[in-house]
């Protein structure tokens, strides 16, 4: 699936991130994560996003990722929430 | 290298200094004498010939060279501003490699001190607090040798002993005669009291006291007296009122925060530790104000009168002192305008010198009195060390403050903090940094519950049937692992290149702090 | 006589993850997850999303986990069952803006449906309607009784005064007819009665009044919207010693009538009929829920019916 359009799910709120999903116009996954936990958990983060990306089959995105500490739980929400919203989803 | 008692890596010598590895919190018998400055003298007794005006004149009168170590007392907190005017002027007058001996540094200090590194007038500090920008700096490798950091406790000692020669102490004092018979308690920058300044006025070579209120003779209350006082230099401001001390602290609102200050309370309650009679330490923030605020609450429920208490004063203490639920309170630190206020007008109020607080070289000290203290932590290992000082990834973070010595003198040293700060946890397998050993204290109270530490099957017998939340450790800490989704820690990111040692309050070494791998020098982003 | 205590339910905006890891932490009989008005439109599926999450991945205590769902004449109504159902963690659903017995009745056979889909018991989720509205107030029977689902009333103050047009009063007579009627319907169909928030958070004592009038008007619990709100709902919804004294006495002259086979129950001069009998079994059950008192102080009876519950 093609991710087609921009969305930003999250607040900048502790424990949650700023999550943006991107159109990849050169195909394949590219996930950047910056902020607080970033060096500390940035494998864990990585790993949160590209499962929830798998499940949903979705296979050329950027994702650019804020983090303020979130569990990987609100990591995966908030993946899911950009895939539904940039389908079209309410 | 060597194995010290809390099971750290100590090498026995660096860059000339010889080590000794920590042995255990009261394991270690100094030797050796104090150390002291020369004898004064009066060539005449014209009693104005120690006033004199601008900082500039009083750095040249008193003879600062290059290579001397001058210190700084931080009760004017991040509102001061001696240690900025000081620097700037060896900085004009073009002095180099000094060393700062401060007894801690506030953000308002970072830019002039990473400027008077840079500009070669600073060639160390001596420590002080290690935060912020100054603790990146140092994490970054600036000094070529490692920086000590020490307890309040283990600043006194370490001037006392002689490990630290200062040659001129700079005393920021709110009110002065000509003569140097100083106090904080008055003075349009008043700041309660300058205690930590007090034994850098009976140790240091020269003395300048700064101020901008020249009082009649003789100054009183006399904190420092002119016997130590060399010069008396006029300013036109040595502070910011406004952040010296605050005009209304409020305690914290988190609902978490709340819950932890009450448990802690509790649990020294029903462990016998607040009782009528008691001994205790007022806290200035967060979770420790809450739970000076909810013991006061508890002393009247229950009718106590603690018989003292030391502080960090706050209006919160003064009012369990106005109510006549402490008998006596001894300030060491005022923190708001409540705390001066008492200082002056109530007869049960008194000061508390650091060196009769913490110093562990003495022959007694108030924190061996002290029935119960709550402190925090960056972290808090399986085996109850604390590290107060490194971030997770091994940046320098913040002060030893008096966690050595209150966690080693207080019969109950309870740790408060939330299981987690937002994703890290603070509950690990080891600590990055070993600041206080485990062997002193004595609970961890979290929002998850509160751990006892194994060696204290006495306050185990006492909890037992109570509806404390008592938990084993090892399970916080893996709930802390689960909840941020990791099965280990990582391990900081450090080169090998030692860049500051960690003394326990008698001089031994407990850690070392290694430079952090590629972490920008913020000397760099300076002109 | 089974009995859920629902003293206290603190409400939680669904899309704000660090209050969603902090609300069971707080002692609360319920947590209500709110997915309706404490989000904004642009932020419902976000919420919808966190909260199935934080259902599968948090540890809410010993709470009741409960979910406000948007209305089903909503856009998000639906999407939200849909997500949280299959979580297998939701006790119960608020539903908002109930008005009539078809409203509950939709709810029940779309809940019946995504039980059965979902491999869960058909009929353990449970619903509460939140009577907000005139409408709401007025057929507050028929709501109660359209499902088996239904195990409490709730109350919506602030839309409830704002749908008839009055105005909010310190004294709350404005409220004072929807309430009783509301209580007198719930527990005429036998279900609880539980009340609206009390929106200034700093004001613990005008709380505590509110709450003790609320217990005296019939309710079984009060909404929270801070944590620091909960030990004060529960303090004015716990039975008093005097209670648990005088419901003690009841249950053993019960208890003494039926060893010596007399027909005729007494205490002191007093007679205990049925609703005596019943208010101190239920005080006892309070009681013994709230921690009050120990499972062996309960007399035998009670006792009885907890294990049965809890089989």
């Amino acid at each position: 699936m093609k991710i087609e359009k921009e969305v930003t799910v999250g607040t900048e709120e502790r424990e949650d991130l700023l999550l943006t999903l991107k159109p990849n116009p050169e195909g394949g996954i590219k996930i950047e994560i910056t902020g607080k936990g970033a060096w500390q958990f940035g494998d864990e983060i990585r790993s949160a996003v590209e499962s929830v990306l798998k499940e949903m089959g979705v296979e050329d995105a950027i994702v650019e990722i804020k983090d303020n500490w979130a569990f990987d739980y609100t990591i995966r929400a908030r993946t899911r929430a950009a895939v539904l919203a940039a389908m079209g989803e309410v | 290298m060597v194995k010290n008692a809390v099971g750290r890596d100590i090498p026995e010598e660096i860059a000339g200094m010889k080590l000794i590895p920590f042995k255990g919190a009261f394991a270690h018998v100094p030797e050796g004498r104090k150390a002291a400055p020369k004898l004064g003298y009066v060539a005449s007794p014209d009693r104005r010939d120690k006033v004199i005006r601008g900082i500039e004149e009083a750095i040249k009168k008193v003879g600062l060279k290059d290579g001397m170590t001058i210190s700084f007392h931080h009760h004017f907190r991040d509102g001061d501003m001696v240690m900025n005017m000081v620097l700037e002027a060896a900085m004009k007058l073009g002095i180099k490699d000094l060393t700062l001996a401060p007894s801690s540094t506030f953000p308002c200090q970072e830019d002039t001190v990473l400027r008077a590194i840079k500009t070669g007038t600073l060639k160390y500090i001596e420590g002080g607090s290690y935060r912020g920008k100054i603790g990146q700096a140092v994490s970054s490798g600036v000094f070529d040798k490692p920086v000590r950091l020490r307890s309040h406790g283990g600043r006194v000692r370490a001037i006392t002993s002689g490990d630290i020669h200062i040659d001129v102490a700079f005393i920021g004092a709110p009110s002065s005669d000509y003569a140097g018979n100083c106090n904080g308690l008055f003075g349009p920058h008043a700041c309660g009291c300058i205690q930590y300044s007090v034994v850098d006025a009976h140790y240091a070579e020269k003395v300048v006291v700064v101020t901008n209120n020249l009082a009649d003779y003789p100054c009183t209350p006399i904190e420092i007296s002119e016997q130590y006082v060399d010069l008396v230099a006029l300013v036109d401001q040595i502070g910011d009122p406004n952040k010296i001390v605050s005009g209304t602290l409020r305690i914290t609102k988190s609902p978490t925060r709340l819950k932890i200050a009450r448990d802690a309370v509790k649990l020294a309650h029903i462990t016998g530790h607040i009782y009528d009679g008691c001994s205790f330490q007022a806290g200035a923030g967060g979770i420790s104000l809450a739970f000076t605020k909810f013991l006061g609450e508890l002393l009247e429920k229950e009718g106590y009168v603690a018989s003292w208490a030391m502080a960090g004063t706050t209006k919160f203490l003064v009012d369990i002192l106005r109510k006549g639920h402490v008998k006596k309170v001894l300030t060491g630190q005022a923190f708001d305008t409540a705390a001066i206020e008492s200082m002056e007008q109530d007869k049960n109020h008194f000061l508390a010198g650091i060196d009769h607080y913490a110093h562990v070289h003495g022959k007694g000290c108030l924190v061996n009195n002290l029935d119960v203290i709550v402190l925090g932590a960056t972290e808090v290992d399986v085996n109850f060390n604390v590290n107060t000082v490194t971030f997770s990834n091994g940046m320098l973070s913040h002060p030893i403050g008096g966690h050595q010595d209150t966690a080693a003198g207080a019969k109950l040293t309870i740790i408060t903090a939330p299981l987690m700060r937002g994703r890290l946890p603070i509950i690990v397998d080891e600590v990055t940094t070993v600041t206080t050993p485990g062997e002193t204290v004595d609970a961890v109270v979290t929002e998850y519950g509160i751990a006892i530490n194994p060696r204290r099957d006495d306050l185990m017998e006492k909890v037992k049937g109570s509806d404390l939340n008592i938990v084993d450790i090892e399970d916080l800490k893996k709930l802390a692992y689960r909840k941020a989704g990791i099965k280990e820690q990582k391990k900081p990111d450090w080169d090998d290149e030692i860049v500051a040692l960690v003394e326990y309050r008698d001089g031994t070494i407990i850690d070392v702090v290694r430079k952090v791998k590629g972490l920008e020098n913020p000397l760099d982003k300076i002109e | 006589m089974a009995y859920k205590l629902r003293r206290s339910r603190i409400y939680v905006p669904g899309n704000r993850p660090r209050m969603l890891s902090t609300c069971g932490l707080f002692g609360g009989d319920a947590i209500t997850i709110d997915l309706e008005d404490s989000v904004a439109p642009d932020q419902k599926l976000a919420a919808r999303w966190l909260v199935a999450e934080a259902l599968k991945e948090l540890d809410f205590g010993k709470s009741e986990i409960t979910v406000r769902i948007n209305s089903l004449s909503t856009p998000w109504g639906m999407k939200d069952l849909e997500a949280i159902i299959p979580t297998k963690r939701v006790e119960v659903i608020y539903l908002p803006k109930a008005e009539s017995a078809e409203d509950i009745k939709q709810l029940d056979s779309v809940l019946e449906k995504l039980e059965k889909e979902n491999d869960i018991p058909v009929g353990q989720t449970k619903i509460i309607p939140i009577l907000e509205s005139a409408k709401g107030i007025w057929f507050a029977y028929d709501i109660a009784t359209a499902s088996d689902r239904v195990v409490a009333l709730s109350f919506g103050g602030e839309d409830y005064t704002r749908d008839i047009g009055g105005e909010r009063t310190p004294e709350g007579t404005e409220l004072l007819w929807a309430r009783s009627q509301l209580v007198a319907a719930a527990k005429a169909a036998g279900k609880q009665a539980l009340d609206t928030v009390h929106s200034d958070v700093s004001d613990l004592e005008g709380l505590y009044k509110n709450a003790v009038m609320m217990k005296k008007m019939g309710f079984d619990g009060k909404a929270a919207i801070h944590p620091n709100q909960i030990p004060v709902i529960h303090e004015a919804f716990n039975p008093t010693q005097e209670e648990i004294d005088y419901a003690l006495r009841v249950m053993e002259a019960i208890e003494k009538a039926k060893a010596s086979g007399s027909g005729v129950i007494a205490l002191g001069r007093k007679m205990i009929d049925k609703p005596v009998a019943e208010k101190a079994e239920r005080v006892l059950m309070i009681a013994y829920l709230a921690g009050m008192i120990k499972e062996d102080e309960l007399p035998e009876s009670i006792r009885k019916s907890i294990v049965k519950e809890g089989e």
